[in-house]
C-alpha cells in the first residue's frame, strides 16, 4: 500500500492542536409526552490532551454520537461544561470540524464543491481550490471530484465527509465511524491515511468507532462507554491506554491482548488464550 | 417585434370594427378602448415579465425531446383529429352542434382577418404571464418566510389556510369593485390563483429539508443567510419548480374564470361571447387555442426544469 508523503499533507496554515476537557457532562432527551425524560449520558469526565487521538468505543446507542454533538457544540449538554484550549464551546465552534456518521454531503454540488464547504469562511479562492484539489488526492478520489454524491459509492462519500472535515485544519476533529462504510481493505488504508495525517498535524482528533482494531490501531486512548445495570444514563465506563507509537503494527502480542480485554469489557467472549 | 404592436395595432384599424357582424359581440365602448390603451400599458410589462421567466427558467435550454417522443405524444391528437373529421363529414350531426376541423380553421382565419384572433391571444397571455409571475413571487416569498420560520409559521399559515380555501371565483365580484373592470382585477385572480400553490409546496418543503443536511452546514460555519443560500434553497428546487408548473396551470384556469365572467377581451371572453352567438365552431377554436398554449407554456417550464434539476441534484 502506497503511504502519503508528509509533503503531501503538509495543510496550507497549522492551526495548534487544542486540548478538550469535559466536565461532568450529561445530557437527557425529552421522552415521549407523559413519560419522564430520558437520560442518555451522565457524568462524562475526560480530558483530551491537544494532538491526542482519542476513540469512543460503546454499543449502538450509548450515546458515542450525542457526546461528540456536545464537543461540537451542536448540541448542548444538560448538565456539566466542556471546553476546548480553556474556553467554553460554542454553538457550532469552529474550532471543531465534524466527519458525520452519515455523509451528510449536499446532494446537488459536486465531490470538489461539497469539500470547499468545509473551508474556513473567507478563504481565499485560489488557495481553496488548491486546498480542495490536495485533499482529493489525500483521500484518492481526484478522479471523482467533479462527480456528484449520488454517482459515488458510500465508502467514497464517507471518504469526501472526511475531506471536508479535513480541510479547515481543525483544532479538534471530530470524527464519527468515519470509515463505517468502508470495505476492509480501503478501511486499512484510510486509517494509515488517517495516521499519516496525524503525524503531518497533530490535530486533537476523537474517533468514534464500533471496530476494536481500528481503536486499536489509531488511538492513544480508547474511551469505553457503557452502562450500569443499576442506573441509567451511559458513562465513561473504562479507559484504556495503548502502547507503543503509530504507525503500530496491527499483529503485535500486546494488542491483541488488548483488543481480549476491551471484547470483554464490551462483552463479546474473545476466545483469547490467556 | 414588439408585444403593443401586435396587441395595440389591429384595434386602431377601421377594418376590425366593421367587420362585425353581431352587435352583441360589440363590447362595450369604455372598455374597449382602454382595453386597446391597457394592451399597451400592460404589453411592455407583460413582455418583460414574460421574458423574465423565459430567461430565469428555460436557461440552458438543456433537455433535448426527441423526435420518436414528440411523433408518439402526436398519436392520440392524430387519431382525435380523424375521428373528428370522420364524425363530422359522415354523421347526421348538424354543424352547429359539430362544426368540421376545416370550419373550426375557417373560424380562427375569420377572427383573424378581423384582427381579433392576435389581440385576443396576447391579451389572454399577457394576463397569465403578469398574474403568474405577479402570484408566484409572492406565493415564493410567503412560502420562503412561512418555511423558514416557525414564528411566521404559526402566525401566517392559518390565515393564508383560510384564503386559500376561497374558492377562487369568489374574490371576483369583490375584486371588480374594489379595482374596476380593466386588467388589474383579472390580474389580480391569477395572481391569487398562482400564488397558492407555489406557497404551499415551498412552504412545506423548506420544512422538510432534511435537519441532518442543515447542521452540517451550521457544522461548517454557515450562518442563517448562508444557509439559506447554500442548504435550504438549492434543497427545495424541485419542489419551487414543480410548484409553478401547478401555478402555470391555476393561471390559466383563473384566467378563463375572469374572462369568461368579466372581460371584453381574450380567449375566455371568446367563448362566452361564442356561446351566446351560437359560434361552436369558435367554441371549439378558442377550446383548441387553450390547449395549445397551457400545453407550450408548461412544456416551456418543463424545458426550465430540466434544465436547472441537471443543475441542483
Ligand atoms: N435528538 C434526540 N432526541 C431524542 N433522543 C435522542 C436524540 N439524539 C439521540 N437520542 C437518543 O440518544 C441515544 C444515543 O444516541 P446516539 O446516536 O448518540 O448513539 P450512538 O452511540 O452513536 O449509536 P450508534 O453506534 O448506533 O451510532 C439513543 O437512544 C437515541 O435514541
Ligand atoms: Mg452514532
Amino acid at each position: 500500500m502506497k503511504r502519503m508523503t508528509s509533503t503531501a499533507i503538509a495543510p496550507a496554515q497549522m492551526t495548534p492542536a487544542l486540548p478538550v476537557s469535559l466536565n461532568g457532562v450529561g445530557r437527557s432527551f425529552p421522552g415521549a409526552p407523559g413519560e419522564p425524560e430520558r437520560l442518555v449520558l451522565r457524568d462524562v469526565e475526560l480530558k483530551i490532551a491537544p494532538g491526542e487521538i482519542v476513540a469512543l468505543l460503546g454499543p449502538s446507542g450509548c450515546g458515542k454520537s450525542t457526546l461528540l454533538r456536545q464537543i461540537s457544540g451542536l448540541d448542548r449538554p444538560t448538565s456539566g461544561t466542556l471546553t476546548i484550549d480553556g474556553t467554553r464551546i460554542a454553538a457550532a465552534d469552529q474550532r471543531c470540524a465534524v466527519a458525520f456518521q452519515e455523509p451528510r454531503l449536499l446532494p446537488w454540488r459536486t465531490v470538489a464543491r461539497n469539500i470547499e464547504l468545509g473551508l474556513p469562511r473567507g478563504t481565499d479562492r485560489a488557495v481553496g481550490r488548491a486546498r480542495v484539489a490536495q485533499l482529493l488526492e489525500l483521500v484518492q478520489l481526484s478522479h471523482a471530484a467533479d462527480l456528484k454524491p449520488r454517482q459515488i459509492s458510500g465508502g467514497m462519500a464517507q471518504r469526501v465527509s472526511l475531506a471536508r472535515a479535513l480541510a479547515r485544519n481543525p483544532g479538534v476533529l471530530l470524527l464519527d465511524e468515519p470509515f463505517g462504510a468502508l470495505d476492509a481493505l480501503t478501511r486499512l488504508t484510510m486509517q494509515d491515511l488517517l495516521v499519516d495525517i496525524h503525524r503531518a498535524e497533530p490535530t486533537t482528533i476523537v474517533l468514534v468507532t464500533h471496530d476494536v482494531d481500528e481503536a486499536l490501531t489509531l488511538a492513544d486512548r480508547i474511551v469505553l462507554l457503557g452502562t450500569r445495570f443499576d442506573r441509567p444514563g451511559a458513562t465513561i465506563s473504562r479507559i484504556l491506554e495503548v502502547p507503543g507509537t503509530r504507525p503500530r503494527d496491527r499483529a503485535s502480542t500486546v494488542l491483541a491482548r488488548l483488543r481480549a480485554q476491551l471484547l470483554d469489557a464490551l462483552g463479546v467472549p474473545s476466545h483469547h488464550d490467556r | 417585434m414588439s408585444f403593443d404592436e401586435r396587441g395595440g395595432a389591429p384595434v386602431s384599424r377601421p377594418s376590425t370594427t366593421e367587420g362585425r357582424e353581431a352587435a352583441s359581440r360589440e363590447p362595450a365602448d369604455g372598455e374597449r378602448a382602454n382595453a386597446g390603451r391597457r394592451v399597451t400599458l400592460f404589453g411592455w410589462a407583460g413582455f418583460e415579465g414574460f421574458s423574465a421567466a423565459g430567461t430565469g427558467l428555460g436557461r440552458g435550454g438543456a433537455g433535448r425531446v426527441s423526435v420518436g417522443t414528440v411523433l408518439l405524444g402526436l398519436v392520440v391528437p392524430g387519431v382525435l383529429l380523424l375521428v373528428w373529421l370522420l364524425a363530422s363529414e359522415l354523421t347526421p350531426i348538424p354543424d352547429y352542434l359539430l362544426p368540421s376541423p376545416a370550419q373550426v380553421v375557417g373560424a380562427g382565419v375569420e377572427l383573424a382577418n378581423q384582427g381579433l384572433l392576435g389581440t385576443y391571444i396576447l391579451i389572454s397571455l399577457q394576463r397569465v404571464l403578469l398574474g403568474f409571475a405577479i402570484g408566484a413571487s409572492i406565493g415564493l416569498a410567503l412560502g420562503a418566510v412561512v418555511g423558514l420560520s416557525g414564528v411566521a409559521d404559526r402566525m401566517l399559515a392559518p390565515t393564508l389556510g383560510a384564503i386559500r380555501a376561497v374558492p377562487s371565483l369568489a374574490w371576483l365580484p369583490l375584486l371588480t369593485v374594489f379595482l374596476g373592470i380593466f386588467e388589474t382585477p383579472k390580474i389580480t385572480l391569477i395572481a391569487i390563483g398562482a400564488a397558492f400553490p407555489v406557497y404551499t409546496t415551498v412552504s412545506a418543503a423548506l420544512r422538510h429539508v432534511d435537519p441532518h443536511l442543515v447542521e452540517a452546514g451550521r457544522a461548517f460555519g454557515l450562518g442563517r443567510l448562508a444557509l439559506l443560500t447554500t442548504v435550504q434553497l438549492p434543497a427545495v428546487v424541485p419542489s419551487v419548480i414543480s410548484g409553478l408548473r401547478l401555478a402555470l396551470a391555476q393561471a390559466w384556469l383563473f384566467l378563463v374564470a375572469a374572462e369568461l365572467l368579466a372581460s371584453s377581451m381574450g380567449l375566455g371572453f371568446l367563448l362566452t361571447d361564442s356561446a351566446n352567438n351560437g359560434r361552436t365552431d369558435r367554441i371549439f377554436l378558442a377550446i383548441l387555442l387553450l390547449a395549445i398554449l397551457g400545453k407550450t407554456s408548461d412544456a416551456l417550464v418543463g424545458l426550465g426544469e430540466r434544465a436547472l434539476l441537471k443543475r441542483w441534484s
